[in-house]
């Protein structure tokens, strides 16, 4: 397997995720994890500096099982939320993507991203990094770890996973 | 003291009326929708109840070495926080004297001399003015050389058990008067180590489209808590549930809203409008801080203040700074932006040589509940952006009416609680499920007695005290 095929295969589900958050595809977003996967998203120390312990740090998000990303799905399907009882409109664009590593069982990847939201007549976007672990195997990869690099974290009243 | 809101004539100045019924002999307490959405009020507001007294800044904890410093805002002063080569914490308003250009543009860091970007003036880190470009050559009159050119020091500074309070003006009360008998609260979230408190790193801000007064009254709202926050009560159960199945599974151990309902409950009002709500966990083992009780009675804190700090808890300090303990302690400090717009920002507070799972355990609670990106704060923020989208409701009716719950229970002084703990607040509420509205009224009576002493009339603190 070449690295552009694996960058390609990487590429894909990239792609895949962001289109099935776009379209609400809850169930499908939730396939493309492992059940153990780290999902975490760091606040910020400074201007520069992301916070880099989940242990000692505050985060905006951390699970350290698929569980965590299960309970958001039921919330926001649950319609007793007063925050998802309009969902937003949203447009993921994921983009400069580079495979940073590979070997037998896993792939290190690198992308920026940029979401754009629409609820009740204004717009609104955050933007940052992905950095994902994907592990299996060459044409069913799944999400191990990703970290969300969130570079607007001031954000407009409130954001969920569907919004980075 | 900002200057800019002079006009004496606006209603809120001058006529109490307007914005307020206050009759507790007819057990009635109406706020004005305007309070709300007034532009003009909203100017007022900055400078009669942000700029003319105490406002929270920081922990000392933020500004832990010689020449550390700490912006924030009073009203709409940018400040800075100092600490000096000797040690001491000083304040000052953050622009340069020269062209007021904002001097220290990082939200923290450490500098010995800071430079103004613009001409270059140097200021130390005791706001001493140590070089002015070019002076010697430049053809200053000799009244500029009797002019002071350091930075302009805030009217008061002063800590609390490592909270750092600030005031423009200096004709403020001693601190330790302004927090009055509410002190007892905060101890609860300073005494928890030997080692003392520590903000953790990570400080999370959002800003939402409503008027910062509405923050104010849901953080004092138990209310709200079974309707807006279900979905986290029920994610919490279900959290418990597979721990049942799973053996441990459940890391986290967030606050089980559930197993609130049906314990007893209280308010607190204290003079200068700070408020207190508590409570009763009886699954207080989940605390985080459970690991580290016996070495709190160990060491001597008092055993009803360790007691007290296994209460879920709320305190409001007037008008910006509020401690909440649910599960773990955050602060939130609130800065109004405009009528409409009301910018938070977070941080989670912790004891110093907490356990390492303990900590983890801390983080993830606070993470869960209070973040913006959370599972039950973005719910709150929702509901204060429901209120100002429907523009407070009809444009044609005045009263909001959330002030009656808890208008019988209400007693002046202290009740039993607050005996054993000897403290005097002004009024109490206590009881199982009463999730009281009465407390919001000592927030507004300050207010309106800041108002009205900016408008040249006598106090209205009088009105406090409901059934003397």
């Amino acid at each position: 397997m070449t690295n552009v095929e694996l960058l390609d295969q990487a590429q894909r589900l990239l792609f895949d995720e962001a289109a099935a958050l776009d379209q609400r595809r809850w169930d499908d977003w939730l396939a493309l994890y492992t059940p153990d996967c780290e999902f975490w998203v760091p606040a910020w120390k400074s201007e520069d500096v992301p916070t880099a312990d989940p242990g000692g740090e505050v985060s905006l998000v951390y699970y350290d099982s698929r569980a965590g990303l299960e309970e958001r799905v039921w919330r926001i399907q649950s319609a007793a939320a007063p925050a998802h009882r309009v969902l937003p409109r949203t447009c993921h664009a994921v983009h400069n993507v580079r495979l940073l590593g590979s070997n037998a069982g896993s792939l290190t990847v690198h992308a920026t991203w940029r979401v754009d939201s629409y609820k009740e007549k204004a717009a609104s976007s955050l933007f940052g990094f992905y950095d994902y672990l994907l592990t299996g195997q060459s044409g069913a990869w799944r999400i191990a770890k990703k970290k969300i690099t969130l570079l607007s974290d001031c954000v407009p009243s409130y954001f969920d996973l569907y919004q980075v | 003291m900002d200057m800019r809101v002079t006009d004496g004539r606006h209603p809120a100045l001058t006529d109490p009326g307007r914005y307020f019924v206050d009759q507790p002999a007819q057990s009635q307490f109406n706020v004005h929708r305007d309070l709300f959405r007034d532009a003009e009020l909203f100017e007022l507001e900055m400078a009669h109840v942000f700029e003319a007294s105490w406002v929270y800044l920081c922990h000392e904890s933020q500004l832990r070495s010689a020449n550390d410093y700490y912006t924030t805002h009073i009203g709409r002063t940018p400040v800075v926080v100092l600490r000096g080569q000797d040690g001491a914490l000083r304040g000052f308003v953050n622009a340069c004297p020269h062209r007021g250009t904002r001097l220290y543009t990082a939200r923290q860091g450490n500098a010995q001399v800071q430079m103004c970007p613009y001409h270059a003036w140097c200021f130390d880190s005791a706001g001493q003015c140590v070089k002015i470009k070019d002076q010697p050559q430049a053809g200053y009159a000799p009244s500029f050389g009797r002019q002071s050119h350091d930075l302009k020091p805030l009217g008061r500074l002063a800590s609390y058990q490592g909270f750092v309070f600030g005031a423009l003006p200096a004709d403020v009360p001693a601190l330790a008067d302004y927090l009055g008998d509410a002190r007892f609260f905060i101890d609860t979230f300073a005494q928890q180590s030997a080692q003392g408190m520590e903000i953790l790193p990570g400080e999370v801000s959002y800003v939402f489209r409503a008027n910062w007064k509405l923050q104010v009254e849901n953080t004092m709202d138990i209310y709200h808590l079974t309707t807006v926050h279900s979905t986290f009560a029920k994610i919490v159960q279900q959290r418990g549930a597979r721990e049942a199945a799973a053996a441990g599974a459940d890391k986290v151990k967030a606050v089980n809203l559930g197993a609130l309902a049906g314990q007893e409950q209280g308010t607190y009002t204290f003079p200068h409008g700070h408020t207190v709500f508590w409570g009763t966990d009886p699954l207080r083992e989940n605390r985080a801080l459970w690991a580290m009780r016996p070495d709190l009675l160990d060491r001597g804190v008092d055993p009803q203040q360790v007691e007290w700090m296994f209460r879920p808890r709320v305190l409001n300090f007037f008008p910006n700074i509020q401690f909440v303990d649910s599960a773990c302690m955050q602060l939130r400090v609130i800065r109004p932006l405009a009528p409409d717009r009301t910018e938070m920002t977070m941080f989670c507070l912790a004891p110093r040589g907490e356990p390492a799972a303990g900590r983890r355990r801390r983080l993830r609670q606070y993470e869960d509940f209070f973040n913006a990106s959370g599972i039950a704060t973005p719910d709150d923020v929702a509901c204060y952006e429901d209120i100002h989208a429907g523009g407070l409701g009809d444009a044609h009716s005045e009263w909001i009416q959330g002030f009656a719950r808890g208008m019988d229970k209400v007693i002046a002084g202290p009740d039993s609680h607050a005996r054993d703990i000897g403290i005097r607040p002004l009024e109490s509420c206590s009881g199982v499920e009463i999730q009281d509205e009465t407390v919001f009224r000592g927030f507004y009576r300050e207010w309106l007695a800041r108002m009205h002493k900016a408008g040249g009339a006598q106090p209205a603190q009088a009105a406090a005290g409901a059934r003397a």
